[in-house]
Protein backbone atom coordinates (compact mmCIF):
# COMPACT_ATOMS: atom_id res chain seq x y z
CA UNK A 1 0.00 0.00 0.00
CA UNK A 2 2.92 2.13 0.56
CA UNK A 3 3.71 1.39 -3.06
CA UNK A 4 0.12 3.16 -4.33
CA UNK A 5 0.62 6.66 -2.48
CA UNK A 6 3.65 7.20 -4.30
CA UNK A 7 2.44 6.00 -7.60
CA UNK A 8 3.24 8.89 -10.41
CA UNK A 9 0.95 11.80 -10.84
CA UNK A 10 -1.94 11.47 -13.26
CA UNK A 11 -2.59 13.24 -16.77
CA UNK A 12 -4.25 15.32 -18.48
CA UNK A 13 -4.54 15.36 -21.53
CA UNK A 14 -6.85 17.67 -24.18
CA UNK A 15 -7.82 17.22 -27.68
CA UNK A 16 -10.11 19.40 -30.02
CA UNK A 17 -10.12 23.09 -30.50
CA UNK A 18 -12.76 25.60 -29.12
CA UNK A 19 -13.98 27.67 -32.29
CA UNK A 20 -16.28 30.45 -32.74
CA UNK A 21 -18.82 31.34 -35.29
CA UNK A 22 -17.84 35.07 -36.12
CA UNK A 23 -21.28 35.39 -37.47
CA UNK A 24 -22.38 35.48 -33.98
CA UNK A 25 -20.57 38.72 -33.37
CA UNK A 26 -22.74 40.42 -36.24
CA UNK A 27 -25.72 42.95 -35.41
CA UNK A 28 -29.39 41.50 -37.19
CA UNK A 29 -30.65 44.78 -36.76
CA UNK A 30 -29.34 48.46 -36.57
CA UNK A 31 -29.45 49.18 -33.13
CA UNK A 32 -29.32 45.77 -31.25
CA UNK A 33 -26.53 44.81 -29.18
CA UNK A 34 -25.12 41.54 -29.35
CA UNK A 35 -26.89 38.28 -28.38
CA UNK A 36 -26.57 37.71 -25.15
CA UNK A 37 -24.98 33.84 -24.94
CA UNK A 38 -22.59 32.85 -27.74
CA UNK A 39 -21.85 29.36 -27.54
CA UNK A 40 -18.22 28.21 -28.52
CA UNK A 41 -18.07 25.77 -31.42
CA UNK A 42 -16.09 23.05 -29.85
CA UNK A 43 -14.82 19.28 -29.97
CA UNK A 44 -12.90 19.49 -26.96
CA UNK A 45 -12.11 16.38 -24.97
CA UNK A 46 -10.31 15.69 -21.61
CA UNK A 47 -8.68 12.67 -20.82
CA UNK A 48 -7.13 11.48 -17.35
CA UNK A 49 -4.40 9.48 -18.25
CA UNK A 50 -1.17 8.00 -16.73
CA UNK A 51 2.16 6.86 -17.40
CA UNK A 52 1.88 4.59 -14.38
CA UNK A 53 1.27 0.90 -15.43
CA UNK A 54 0.00 0.31 -11.66
CA UNK A 55 -3.10 3.08 -13.10
CA UNK A 56 -3.62 0.98 -15.88
CA UNK A 57 -3.54 -2.44 -14.55
CA UNK A 58 -5.35 -2.08 -11.18
CA UNK A 59 -5.69 1.22 -9.46
CA UNK A 60 -9.01 1.98 -11.12
CA UNK A 61 -10.24 3.75 -7.71
CA UNK A 62 -7.57 6.09 -7.60
CA UNK A 63 -9.57 9.48 -6.99
CA UNK A 64 -8.69 12.80 -8.37
CA UNK A 65 -10.45 15.81 -9.05
CA UNK A 66 -10.10 18.58 -11.75
CA UNK A 67 -9.81 22.51 -10.87
CA UNK A 68 -9.99 24.77 -13.76
CA UNK A 69 -9.02 28.89 -13.86
CA UNK A 70 -8.36 31.48 -16.83
CA UNK A 71 -4.62 32.51 -17.73
CA UNK A 72 -5.57 35.98 -19.64
CA UNK A 73 -3.51 37.45 -22.23
CA UNK A 74 -6.49 40.20 -23.20
CA UNK A 75 -9.63 40.13 -21.65
CA UNK A 76 -12.50 41.92 -20.33
CA UNK A 77 -13.61 40.94 -17.08
CA UNK A 78 -17.47 41.41 -18.58
CA UNK A 79 -17.23 38.30 -20.58
CA UNK A 80 -17.76 35.49 -18.51
CA UNK A 81 -16.58 32.64 -20.03
CA UNK A 82 -18.66 29.29 -18.63
CA UNK A 83 -17.70 25.70 -18.54
CA UNK A 84 -19.42 22.23 -18.38
CA UNK A 85 -18.80 18.44 -18.86
CA UNK A 86 -21.33 17.31 -21.34
CA UNK A 87 -20.40 13.74 -21.14
CA UNK A 88 -18.98 11.00 -19.19
CA UNK A 89 -16.19 9.80 -21.08
CA UNK A 90 -14.93 6.26 -21.09
CA UNK A 91 -13.56 4.34 -18.39
CA UNK A 92 -11.13 1.49 -19.53
CA UNK A 93 -10.25 -0.18 -15.82
CA UNK A 94 -13.93 0.43 -15.00
CA UNK A 95 -15.16 -1.07 -17.71
CA UNK A 96 -17.07 1.90 -19.49
CA UNK A 97 -19.22 2.22 -16.14
CA UNK A 98 -19.75 6.04 -15.98
CA UNK A 99 -20.29 5.98 -12.51
CA UNK A 100 -16.95 6.90 -11.98
CA UNK A 101 -17.24 10.46 -12.77
CA UNK A 102 -19.29 13.09 -10.80
CA UNK A 103 -19.84 16.95 -10.63
CA UNK A 104 -19.32 19.57 -13.67
CA UNK A 105 -22.66 19.21 -15.95
CA UNK A 106 -23.71 22.44 -15.04
CA UNK A 107 -22.31 25.58 -16.70
CA UNK A 108 -20.13 27.31 -14.47
CA UNK A 109 -17.62 30.24 -14.55
CA UNK A 110 -13.91 30.43 -14.86
CA UNK A 111 -12.30 32.76 -13.00
CA UNK A 112 -8.91 33.96 -12.51
CA UNK A 113 -8.61 31.82 -9.31
CA UNK A 114 -8.52 27.87 -9.46
CA UNK A 115 -11.78 26.35 -8.56
CA UNK A 116 -12.93 22.68 -8.54
CA UNK A 117 -14.70 21.55 -11.52
CA UNK A 118 -15.53 17.87 -11.47
CA UNK A 119 -14.15 14.92 -9.55
CA UNK A 120 -13.57 11.19 -10.67
CA UNK A 121 -11.68 7.85 -9.95
CA UNK A 122 -9.16 6.22 -12.33
CA UNK A 123 -8.62 6.67 -16.20
CA UNK A 124 -11.50 8.19 -17.82
CA UNK A 125 -10.82 9.03 -21.42
CA UNK A 126 -12.70 11.23 -23.79
CA UNK A 127 -14.73 13.23 -21.43
CA UNK A 128 -16.71 16.08 -23.59
CA UNK A 129 -16.48 19.47 -22.60
CA UNK A 130 -18.02 23.12 -24.06
CA UNK A 131 -17.00 26.64 -23.69
CA UNK A 132 -19.63 29.10 -23.38
CA UNK A 133 -19.53 33.24 -23.62
CA UNK A 134 -21.81 36.13 -22.41
CA UNK A 135 -21.52 39.29 -21.37
CA UNK A 136 -20.77 40.63 -24.84
CA UNK A 137 -22.25 44.16 -25.45
CA UNK A 138 -20.99 46.32 -28.49
CA UNK A 139 -20.41 49.01 -26.16
CA UNK A 140 -17.13 47.19 -25.34
CA UNK A 141 -16.22 48.34 -28.69
CA UNK A 142 -13.79 46.10 -31.45
CA UNK A 143 -11.11 44.40 -29.88
CA UNK A 144 -9.00 41.02 -29.80
CA UNK A 145 -9.40 38.77 -26.80
CA UNK A 146 -7.11 35.46 -25.73
CA UNK A 147 -7.36 33.62 -22.59
CA UNK A 148 -5.83 30.53 -21.76
CA UNK A 149 -8.48 27.92 -19.55
CA UNK A 150 -6.05 25.59 -17.16
CA UNK A 151 -7.04 22.66 -16.21
CA UNK A 152 -5.40 21.17 -13.50
CA UNK A 153 -5.50 17.75 -11.93
CA UNK A 154 -4.34 17.09 -8.48
CA UNK A 155 -5.26 13.43 -6.15
CA UNK A 156 -8.30 13.68 -4.00
CA UNK B 1 22.83 -13.88 7.71
CA UNK B 2 24.26 -10.30 7.84
CA UNK B 3 24.84 -10.05 4.14
CA UNK B 4 21.59 -10.94 3.28
CA UNK B 5 19.62 -8.29 5.39
CA UNK B 6 21.87 -5.53 3.13
CA UNK B 7 20.25 -6.78 0.08
CA UNK B 8 17.13 -6.10 1.40
CA UNK B 9 17.69 -3.20 2.12
CA UNK B 10 19.20 -1.94 -0.75
CA UNK B 11 16.61 -3.29 -2.67
CA UNK B 12 14.03 -1.29 -1.09
CA UNK B 13 15.81 1.85 -1.58
CA UNK B 14 16.38 1.14 -5.29
CA UNK B 15 12.32 0.68 -5.55
CA UNK B 16 11.98 3.88 -4.00
CA UNK B 17 14.45 6.02 -6.23
CA UNK B 18 12.66 4.66 -9.12
CA UNK B 19 9.28 5.38 -8.28
CA UNK B 20 8.62 9.40 -9.22
CA UNK B 21 7.92 11.90 -6.40
CA UNK B 22 4.34 12.07 -5.14
CA UNK B 23 1.91 15.66 -5.42
CA UNK B 24 3.02 16.98 -8.78
CA UNK B 25 -0.26 18.11 -10.52
CA UNK B 26 -0.38 17.94 -14.17
CA UNK B 27 -1.90 20.12 -15.93
CA UNK B 28 -3.93 21.01 -19.78
CA UNK B 29 -4.64 24.06 -21.42
CA UNK B 30 -7.70 25.30 -23.82
CA UNK B 31 -6.50 28.32 -25.83
CA UNK B 32 -9.91 31.00 -26.72
CA UNK B 33 -9.09 33.28 -28.50
CA UNK B 34 -11.70 35.62 -30.89
CA UNK B 35 -12.29 38.98 -32.08
CA UNK B 36 -14.89 41.34 -32.09
CA UNK B 37 -15.02 43.41 -35.38
CA UNK B 38 -15.50 46.77 -36.05
CA UNK B 39 -19.63 47.55 -36.64
CA UNK B 40 -21.27 50.17 -38.25
CA UNK B 41 -25.18 49.64 -39.09
CA UNK B 42 -27.97 52.50 -39.45
CA UNK B 43 -31.68 52.55 -40.38
CA UNK B 44 -35.23 54.67 -40.53
CA UNK B 45 -37.83 53.49 -38.52
CA UNK B 46 -40.24 53.16 -39.44
CA UNK B 47 -39.41 51.13 -43.04
CA UNK B 48 -41.53 53.21 -44.58
CA UNK B 49 -41.23 57.07 -44.04
CA UNK B 50 -42.62 59.37 -46.54
CA UNK B 51 -42.36 62.80 -45.11
CA UNK B 52 -45.17 65.32 -46.85
CA UNK B 53 -44.81 68.94 -47.07
CA UNK B 54 -47.56 71.61 -48.43
CA UNK B 55 -47.32 75.15 -49.66
CA UNK B 56 -50.19 76.82 -50.65
CA UNK B 57 -51.48 80.21 -50.94
CA UNK B 58 -51.85 82.34 -47.75
CA UNK B 59 -55.52 82.91 -46.87
CA UNK B 60 -54.77 86.58 -46.63
CA UNK B 61 -54.07 88.93 -49.68
CA UNK B 62 -50.48 89.72 -49.70
CA UNK B 63 -49.76 87.46 -47.11
CA UNK B 64 -46.88 84.67 -46.84
CA UNK B 65 -47.44 81.61 -48.47
CA UNK B 66 -48.50 78.76 -45.78
CA UNK B 67 -45.68 75.54 -45.64
CA UNK B 68 -47.50 73.19 -43.05
CA UNK B 69 -46.50 69.21 -42.71
CA UNK B 70 -48.90 67.40 -43.89
CA UNK B 71 -47.79 63.88 -42.59
CA UNK B 72 -47.05 63.07 -38.77
CA UNK B 73 -45.31 59.90 -38.32
CA UNK B 74 -42.44 60.07 -36.47
CA UNK B 75 -39.74 59.28 -37.61
CA UNK B 76 -36.66 57.69 -36.07
CA UNK B 77 -32.88 56.95 -36.85
CA UNK B 78 -31.32 53.59 -34.99
CA UNK B 79 -27.63 52.71 -35.19
CA UNK B 80 -25.36 50.14 -34.08
CA UNK B 81 -21.72 50.93 -33.59
CA UNK B 82 -18.01 49.17 -32.33
CA UNK B 83 -15.14 51.39 -32.71
CA UNK B 84 -11.88 49.91 -31.26
CA UNK B 85 -10.35 51.54 -28.47
CA UNK B 86 -8.73 54.95 -29.37
CA UNK B 87 -10.44 54.66 -32.90
CA UNK B 88 -11.88 57.70 -34.50
CA UNK B 89 -15.80 58.27 -33.47
CA UNK B 90 -18.52 58.38 -36.17
CA UNK B 91 -21.03 60.79 -37.54
CA UNK B 92 -24.35 60.38 -39.56
CA UNK B 93 -24.60 62.32 -42.30
CA UNK B 94 -27.88 63.89 -44.44
CA UNK B 95 -27.59 64.82 -47.75
CA UNK B 96 -30.15 65.40 -50.74
CA UNK B 97 -30.63 63.13 -53.19
CA UNK B 98 -32.44 61.94 -56.18
CA UNK B 99 -33.69 64.90 -57.56
CA UNK B 100 -33.03 68.60 -56.11
CA UNK B 101 -35.24 70.88 -54.29
CA UNK B 102 -37.41 73.17 -55.28
CA UNK B 103 -36.00 76.66 -55.75
CA UNK B 104 -36.87 79.15 -52.89
CA UNK B 105 -37.42 76.32 -50.56
CA UNK B 106 -34.63 75.11 -47.89
CA UNK B 107 -34.83 72.32 -46.51
CA UNK B 108 -33.88 71.17 -42.35
CA UNK B 109 -33.53 68.30 -40.14
CA UNK B 110 -33.10 68.22 -36.49
CA UNK B 111 -31.88 64.94 -34.39
CA UNK B 112 -33.27 64.71 -31.29
CA UNK B 113 -30.78 63.69 -28.61
CA UNK B 114 -30.96 59.79 -28.13
CA UNK B 115 -33.65 58.34 -26.31
CA UNK B 116 -32.57 57.07 -23.11
CA UNK B 117 -33.37 53.33 -23.62
CA UNK B 118 -29.71 52.88 -25.74
CA UNK B 119 -26.59 52.60 -24.18
CA UNK B 120 -23.76 54.78 -22.96
CA UNK B 121 -21.62 56.60 -25.73
CA UNK B 122 -24.32 57.15 -28.34
CA UNK B 123 -24.04 60.14 -30.87
CA UNK B 124 -24.88 63.94 -30.23
CA UNK B 125 -26.84 65.97 -31.93
CA UNK B 126 -25.80 68.67 -34.18
CA UNK B 127 -29.12 70.64 -33.59
CA UNK B 128 -30.64 72.07 -36.77
CA UNK B 129 -28.82 71.56 -39.72
CA UNK B 130 -29.69 72.66 -43.74
CA UNK B 131 -29.60 69.60 -45.84
CA UNK B 132 -28.09 70.07 -49.09
CA UNK B 133 -27.08 68.03 -51.90
CA UNK B 134 -23.68 67.51 -49.88
CA UNK B 135 -23.64 65.47 -47.17
CA UNK B 136 -23.86 67.29 -43.42
CA UNK B 137 -23.65 65.84 -40.20
CA UNK B 138 -26.66 65.80 -38.28
CA UNK B 139 -25.40 63.27 -35.32
CA UNK B 140 -21.55 63.39 -34.56
CA UNK B 141 -19.48 61.39 -31.81
CA UNK B 142 -21.07 58.04 -31.70
CA UNK B 143 -18.52 55.83 -29.74
CA UNK B 144 -19.14 51.90 -29.45
CA UNK B 145 -22.96 51.44 -28.57
CA UNK B 146 -26.19 50.47 -29.57
CA UNK B 147 -29.63 53.27 -29.57
CA UNK B 148 -31.86 49.97 -29.36
CA UNK B 149 -34.10 48.81 -32.43
CA UNK B 150 -37.41 50.30 -33.43
CA UNK B 151 -39.66 54.05 -33.38
CA UNK B 152 -38.62 55.63 -29.90
CA UNK B 153 -35.63 54.56 -30.26
CA UNK B 154 -32.28 56.35 -31.01
CA UNK B 155 -33.29 59.59 -32.25
CA UNK B 156 -36.32 61.65 -33.74
CA UNK B 157 -35.97 63.09 -36.80
CA UNK B 158 -37.76 66.46 -37.21
CA UNK B 159 -37.89 67.81 -41.03
CA UNK B 160 -38.67 71.61 -41.98
CA UNK B 161 -39.20 73.29 -44.72
CA UNK B 162 -39.01 77.06 -45.48
CA UNK B 163 -39.29 80.04 -48.24
CA UNK B 164 -35.96 81.11 -48.39
CA UNK B 165 -36.30 83.16 -51.69
CA UNK B 166 -40.38 83.41 -52.48
CA UNK B 167 -39.02 84.99 -55.94
CA UNK B 168 -37.75 81.90 -57.17
CA UNK B 169 -41.31 79.75 -56.29
CA UNK B 170 -43.10 78.42 -59.07
CA UNK B 171 -45.91 76.44 -58.80
CA UNK B 172 -44.97 72.75 -59.61
CA UNK B 173 -46.65 69.29 -59.36
CA UNK B 174 -45.62 66.97 -56.29
CA UNK B 175 -41.44 67.48 -55.77
CA UNK B 176 -39.90 64.50 -54.91
CA UNK B 177 -36.34 64.24 -53.21
CA UNK B 178 -35.36 61.37 -51.21
CA UNK B 179 -32.80 61.85 -48.15
CA UNK B 180 -29.70 59.73 -47.76
CA UNK B 181 -28.25 58.90 -44.25
CA UNK B 182 -24.47 57.61 -44.12
CA UNK B 183 -23.12 56.88 -40.48
CA UNK B 184 -19.32 57.59 -41.64
CA UNK B 185 -16.16 57.65 -39.60
CA UNK B 186 -15.17 61.37 -38.33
Amino acid sequence: MALLSKAQSMKIEISGTATFDMNSFTVTEAGNDFPSNIEIESNLMLSINSGNIWDWWGNSNRKWKIEVRREDISWNDAINLEIVRSGNGYSINNRGNTGHIYNGTNFQSVGNNSSYFFGGKGLIYYIPIQLRLSGFSIVNGANDYETNVILTIYDD
Amino acid sequence: MKIQIKYVLCLAMLVFEILPVFSQNESGSINVRFSIPEIAVMDIEPDYNNIEFSVSASADPGGEPALKQISGESVWINYSSAIRKNGNKRSINAQVTDNSLPEGISFYIEASAASPFGSRNQGVSTGKVKITQEPRPIITGIGSCFTGDGVNMGHELRYFVEITDFEKIESKTDQVFTVMYTITDN
